[in-house]
């Protein structure tokens, strides 16, 4: 029993850090342009489909086929998905905050139709970096009683994964010049100008990181679950706007919680025979906390006052 | 290990301008009157539901769990039917009542102390718990749906309730209390210095929507006779949200012209892959914020002398600084 929940703790983690990296991705274009990009699962899905793209290119005209390097192609994909929307969806609307949302809207349904008249909406088989197995970290494998606790290399590395592109996030946007330039932009666009920043290149460059992390989350994703479907960014993307909004808009290391938190709670839910109820406590609680503090656990109060 | 192969590449590779071309030939062929006749009696009994949301919208409320509001209606509308043995016309009370109470919840959990963006969010989140507790309640059938609703919507039900709606909604917006909700979606806080309650105007806003949408969900019930939680969320949603904000925020004739756009424009493009007409969709829609910023049905033109215009929000801004 033991080893169960520390099991499902685990996965719970991993889920959740699945989470925690969209939201980072999503608070960084909230961050910048005041825009809740609803094109973030697009890019994610473009992602995860890139990898498949480039496997079986690489397969069928060089016969090799390596994993890491179709997760480079598959990101840089993302990567030009963030520049494409920002391009086409965001950079016309002139900042008005309905129509770029609904822009996004179009946006999404255009890519995520598109590849699902492609794959014919059918669930894809996802390529794995390794075989995934099995560490005991307590207990005895040959006698499994109450205390057997396994956990899986693929979840180790997905935690490892996000809490490096947290801690990355967080090193690109107060370490580096580009990244202080973002802040800078997402305080406000007049000052920005004023003190020579290009405004512009800001912008594009905070898509582009951003559709990059979400190519990121859909690599974990379809690596965790072994397949990947082209209306998989949706149900991600809705995960990780309660993340962002629980967490509250503009902090990283926020995201990185609440996104552990929204994950350990789901697969509790799960675990405690409560599957059915699992959206039910994770949308409740996310009223709950809109209710309580409006501006997020971790964020800022002057946020929400500045009428988004 | 074993490259996986994807066979969307086979796909793309065998894709032909000829045959999609013959699937579009095909799709208009096929097309009957019966079916068109249909098709806007749908589009009439949505245009209820989305003028329900225009209303909140004038009054500066967002709402993404419009769906919600109508499944809620509609299936009180089928319980009272079907289980309580009511009448067909009983239950339209009985569906606006509900869909009035739960206008009324959601002002009172998040109208009163939200605004714009939070409140979408937060509007989606209420719904999409409210979903699940429906999937999970045996009394209405949770995840298999409920069944044998009968068929009683007729095409002259939804065409005298949206003339009713229209006309309503129209005597609405000229009115005073019309100036005050536009008042608050301009600028909450002047308003309230102006003297208007902004809560009360608001709590009346949500009223008079959501009871609009329970009567759409009324009909709704009786015209699809079988309903699913799940059919009510987000997507549902964005649908209706779709046509105020197509057809542009200053008059209750753009809900009207957004909302025929937005259920005729994707079966223009259909082919015999439903996917393609929602990919379309989403050019269409694209191109309409890009050059429409305003909405289809402007009360100021889009563009004058070259230049383009600035947006309600802008404005709002502007005046805010």
């Amino acid at each position: 029993m033991i080893g169960y929940i520390a099991e499902q703790l685990f996965i719970g983690v991993a889920t959740g850090a699945i989470y925690a990296i969209i939201a980072v991705g999503l608070n960084l274009i909230f961050g910048t342009m005041n825009v809740l990009n609803m094109a973030h699962g697009s890019a994610l899905m473009i992602g995860s489909f890139g990898v498949l793209l480039f496997n079986y290119v690489g397969d069928r005209y060089f016969g090799y086929t390596n994993f890491w390097l179709a997760c480079v192609c598959g990101l840089i994909m993302a990567f030009f998905t963030g520049l494409l929307v920002e391009r086409l969806a965001v950079r016309p609307m002139k900042g008005n905050w309905w129509n770029t949302k609904i822009a996004t809207i179009g946006m999404a349904f255009i890519l995520e139709n598109l590849v699902t008249v492609l794959t014919e909406g059918r669930p894809q088989l996802y390529p794995r970096p390794f075989e995934p197995t099995y560490y005991v970290i307590l207990g005895d494998l040959d006698n499994p009683g109450l205390w057997l606790v396994e956990i899986s290399n693929i979840h180790i590395l997905l935690i490892g994964m996000s809490i490096v592109m947290v801690a990355g996030m967080v090193w690109f946007l107060y370490r580096t010049t580009t990244g202080k330039a973002v802040r800078v932009v997402s305080q406000s666009q007049e000052i920005a100008r004023c003190i020579g920043i290009d405004v512009k290149r800001s912008i594009v460059v905070g898509f582009g990181v951003s559709a990059t992390l979400a190519g990121v989350a859909g690599i974990l994703n379809g690596v965790t679950f072994g397949s990947t479907y082209s209306f998989i960014g949706l149900q991600l993307l809705l995960k990780g706007i309660v993340v962002l909004i629980v967490a509250g808009i503009g902090n990283m290391r926020g995201c990185l919680w609440v996104g552990i938190m929204l994950g350990i709670i789901e697969s509790m839910s799960v675990a405690f025979g409560e599957s059915t109820y699992r959206d039910f406590f994770s949308y409740g609680g996310m009223v709950l906390i809109l209710i309580w503090r409006p501006w997020g656990i971790f964020g800022e109060e002057g946020r929400v006052t500045r009428e988004v | 290990m074993d490259p996986v192969t994807p066979d969307f590449i086979d796909k793309v590779a065998a894709w032909s301008l000829d045959r999609t071309l013959q699937g579009l030939i095909t799709h208009y062929s096929t097309v009957t009157w019966d079916f068109i006749f249909d098709l806007a009696t749908d589009n009439a009994l949505y245009l209820i539901g989305s003028l329900g949301l225009f209303v909140l919208m004038f009054a500066g409320q967002v709402s993404l769990g419009h769906g919600v509001i109508i499944g809620i209606s509609a299936y009180t509308a089928g319980i009272v039917t079907v289980n309580w043995g009511w009448d067909f016309y009983l239950a339209a009370p009985a569906a606006a009542i509900a869909g009035m109470l739960s206008g009324v919840a959601f002002w009172y959990l998040l109208g009163l102390r939200l605004t714009l963006f939070y409140l979408g969010i937060g509007t989606f989140a209420l719904g999409e718990a409210f979903i699940t507790l429906g999937l999970n309640s045996e009394y209405i059938g949770g995840a298999l749906g409920f069944h044998g609703i009968p068929l009683r919507t007729e095409w002259w039900h939804v065409a005298l309730l949206l003339l009713f709606a229209m006309y309503a909604v129209w005597r609405l917006e000229i009115s005073r209390f019309g100036l005050a909700m536009r008042a608050i979606r301009d600028n909450p806080t002047v308003a309230g210095a102006m003297g208007i309650n902004v809560g009360t105007t608001k709590l009346y806003a949500w009223m008079i929507g959501g009871a609009l949408a329970g009567t759409s969900g009324w009909l709704y019930a009786h015209r699809v006779t079988i309903l699913s939680p799940p059919e009510f969320g987000i997507f549902m949603a964005i649908t209706y949200i779709l046509a105020p904000l197509i057809g542009g925020l200053r008059t209750f004739w753009g809900t009207v012209v957004g909302g025929i756009f937005v259920y005729w424009a994707p079966w223009i493009t259909t082919t015999d892959e439903p996917q393609w007409r929602l990919a379309f969709y989403g050019v269409m829609i694209l191109l309409l914020m890009i050059f429409m910023p305003q909405g289809l049905f402007p009360a100021t033109p889009t563009r004058s002398k070259g230049k383009r215009r600035e947006t309600d929000a802008q404005e709002a801004a502007r005046a805010a600084e």
